[in-house]
């Protein structure tokens, strides 16, 4: 991205619902560019328990499943989120995810009795399009009370919340479309196109690029 | 021999540059070529070209945030944050840790700094433009500032000049507002622009749109290929330093050109607190460094010093410079150094989507759009405002990150977002600023850097009529977009951002006529100090609204060359 795009890009999303959290103090000690090489060394987590890092990846696997090119789960797009939202996020927005980790599982169990990678396909598929539901009644909710409308009762602080979801869906195809699997199997990445063609008709089954 | 005397010959040198950015490396390069014996200091880091680039071969996997960043990284880079785009995991390495650099904003001011081997000519935009001649006649024309010392005619050999050896792409489109030059093959438009480009040029006959004028290699010829260099590979990721030499930088272009003639020294690491100064002699003779590691207080001496440490680093040297002669820093007899802030302000424009030519896509990442030259205030039109503005844009089809904004998820969703996107088609404006005294920069009283320096004090704002210009910049990229029958048009004006949100900082040191009002003569000396020479961005006197690196390379060799001669006939 050259700094033009990178000028447009911004511009356009002033305005815009920004699903990056907002940006605020932080007393992490540690260098942070560390956490993606521990996670590569002891195989574990930084952020997630193992089984929050497990329910992660089947999350993300409903969100970008394997088709004609593989999933999310594949792409182990479980590490990068770990990693993202140690990182990158405050842990006011790390909380709100870790809350629907574990609303996720409670509605599970209340819905259909075990735990969420017990569930058939279809079974996953509506718990998610429920999480999708809350996110959008969320935001909605928080647009009328920034409106001021008397009948939404949410504090101020609360308002500009990014919903699990929305983090859960944002992370997921970032993690998925720049991993290796996402952006040469999925996409189509040249690294080095060598030339620019200005007009080139598509052929069928032409993939976007990935970058 | 007395080893006093030994020790000052080697720290003797012909000329003195110091900084290494794009001007400053113009500066080594002319000087050196021409025969003199140049120290460049640099208050940075090395950066080898090539093998210092230590993200430019990765792939988007490779990053351990994929590209996005730390929360530690955005609250210590906290003015890169404000551009939405240099504190990125990509580049960050390539700009400065505000926190550790910080300075004060009586006013805020967007300060974005590369302190390294090549400064930002490594991130710079690469849009490259001549002034036309109304841009150096438009203060006296309009009583704004002070006049230009110099007119189009007196750059223009060295335009064309710079623009041979640093190799810019382009089309010659015979405007008068926007001179061409000694271009290599443009880039090409794709389908899109092309048909925009048609549309918005039979709406409105007076408005433009060409391929941008950028400092890439298309078609490399003997000179750019001699140092190494090659041509455009389109990977779209100069930011991060380009492997293959494409842009022009200092590590590319100028440095090899310089260290060919084995009369460079290049020393990284060297903070240069002050230019000396000799009351007797009337003249300046070296200057005093601090090595940023050791903190090591050293001194150089030379004939000339030309001082490219950008705009307000090299006025922040001069106004350290303080001497009996000049007790308000080093040529500031006229109380303008550090006034007159200038910069392009930016954030306004517009985007919309393109409704067919589904079938066509493009191929290659290129690092360049289209232009819209300034038309406003220009060719008969008159405005309630000064000067004009361009404006730099593309067309493109989206790719995954739509996804991210809808709703939606799995296997469809999926299979849909790995498919080209629409067309959307998008502009932004780059408006002039005018010079304003009251736009200035101090050295704080009492805080000091990490090295005992004292911080920079900023005191600055967008004034009343940039205000106005920007009601045009929006509402035009708006009417210009729907008449190029582009759907759901947005446009945008963002006044959260402050002077220095375009990297163009511009005056503060300004060229002039007049000793009593100006801080630089004709031939960028200090008027009372005539041995030193400013080049970059603090020499400008007006902004224009174009990109102005080109400007300050012009201006460099212009004035390397008139050094030479002038120490050639013992007037220096």
């Amino acid at each position: 991205m050259n700094r033009r795009d990178a000028l447009l890009r911004v511009a356009t999303m002033v305005g815009a619902t920004m699903t990056l959290p907002a940006l605020g103090s932080s007393a992490l000690a540690e260098t942070l560019e560390a956490s993606a090489a521990q996670r590569l060394a002891t195989g574990k987590p930084v952020l997630f328990t193992a089984d929050q890092d497990a329910l992660v990846a089947d999350l993300a696997d409903v969100i970008i499943p394997t088709t004609s090119t593989p999933g999310a789960k594949a792409a182990k797009v479980n590490e990068i989120i770990d990693v993202v939202l140690k990182d990158c996020y405050k842990p006011a927005d790390q909380k709100v995810f870790i809350d629907g980790l574990t609303m996720t599982q409670k509605m599970s169990q209340d819905s259909y009795g075990k735990a969420f990678s017990q569930l058939d396909n279809n079974q996953k598929i509506e718990l998610v399009k429920k999480l999708e539901a809350d996110a959008k009644q969320q935001k909605s909710a928080a647009a009328r009370a920034v409106a001021g409308q008397q009948d939404v009762q949410i504090a101020a602080e609360k308002r500009n919340v990014t919903p699990f979801f929305a983090m859960l869906k944002d992370l997921t195809l970032m993690g998925y479309f720049t991993s290796e699997i996402g952006a040469t199997q999925a996409l189509e990445y040249v690294a080095i196109p060598g030339r620019y063609d200005g007009c080139v008709p598509l052929k069928p089954g032409q993939k976007a690029w990935a970058i | 021999m007395n080893l006093n005397i030994d020790a000052q010959k080697d720290m003797t040198y012909d000329a003195i540059v110091v900084g290494s950015g794009i001007s400053g490396g113009w500066a080594a390069k002319e000087l050196t070529q021409k025969g003199l014996k140049v120290l460049m200091l640099e208050r940075g880091r090395d950066i080898k070209h090539v093998e210092g680039y230590t993200t430019a071969t990765n792939n988007p996997w490779d990053f351990p945030h994929r590209g996005r960043i730390t929360t530690q990284a955005a609250e210590e880079y906290w003015a890169n944050m404000r551009t939405g785009y240099t504190a990125n995991e990509e580049w960050r390495h390539h700009f400065e840790n505000d926190s550790l650099n910080p300075y004060i904003e009586k006013r805020p001011m967007d300060w974005i700094r590369g302190y390294h081997v090549g400064g930002r000519s490594l991130m710079w935009g690469r849009q490259s433009y001549r002034h036309n001649e109304e841009d150096f006649m438009a203060n006296l024309k309009e009583g704004v500032g002070v006049d230009w010392p110099i007119r189009y005619k007196d750059l223009a050999p060295w335009y064309t000049y710079v623009e041979g050896f640093a190799g810019i792409s382009g089309s010659k489109d015979g405007l008068s507002v926007l001179p061409d030059g000694n271009y290599l093959p443009a880039m090409q438009m794709n389908c899109v622009e092309k048909e925009v480009k048609a549309r918005v040029e039979k709406a409105f006959g007076k408005r433009h749109i060409t391929m941008g004028r950028t400092a890439h290699l298309t078609d490399p010829k003997a000179v750019h290929t001699n140092l190494g260099r090659a041509a455009c590979q389109y990977r779209n990721q100069c930011m991060r330093g380009c492997p293959f030499g494409a842009y022009f930088s200092t590590q590319s272009s100028t440095l090899p050109a310089a260290m060919a003639t084995g009369r460079l020294t290049l020393r990284p690491d060297s903070i240069v607190s002050e230019v000396l100064y000799d009351e007797k002699k009337g003249r300046a003779t070296g200057v005093r460094i601090i090595d940023q590691n050791t903190l090591a207080v050293r001194e150089y001496y030379a004939k000339i010093i030309f001082v490219n440490a950008s705009a307000f680093g090299s006025t922040s040297i001069l106004m350290n410079s303080k001497s009996s002669r000049f007790p308000n820093g080093m040529g500031n007899d006229s109380d303008q150094l550090g006034r007159n802030i200038m910069d392009h302000h930016l954030g306004v424009g517009a985007s919309g989507d393109f409704d067919g030519l589904e079938d066509q896509y493009y191929y290659g990442r290129r690092a360049n759009g289209v232009y819209i030259p300034r038309y406003r205030n220009w060719d008969g039109d008159k405005r309630d405002y000064l000067r004009g503005f361009g404006y730099q844009g593309g067309a493109s089809r989206s790719g995954w990150n739509r996804g991210v904004g809808v709703e939606g998820f799995g296997a469809d969703f999926k299979e849909d977002l790995t498919k080209p996107g629409p067309w959307n088609f998008g502009i932004g404006g780059f408006g002039e600023v005018l010079p304003d005294p009251n736009n200035r920069m101090t050295l704080s009283p009492d805080k000091k850097d990490r090295w005992g320096l004292p911080q920079i004090v900023f005191d600055a704002a967008y004034g009343e009529n940039e205000k106005k210009m920007r009601k045009d910049m929006m509402n035009d990229a708006v009417e210009m977009l729907e008449a190029a029958g582009l759907k759901n048009v947005r446009g945008y004006n963002d006044e959260s951002k402050h002077l220095g949100i375009g990297i163009h900082e511009m005056g503060t040191a300004r060229m002039g006529r007049d000793p009593k009002t100006s801080v630089l003569n004709a031939n960028n000396q200090i008027h009372a100090v005539k041995n030193v020479f400013v080049t970059d961005g603090a020499a400008m006197t007006s902004a224009s609204c174009v990109n102005p690196s080109l400007t300050y390379m012009a201006l460099t060799a212009r004035a390397a060359d008139f050094a030479v001669k002038e120490l050639k006939k013992q007037n220096l």
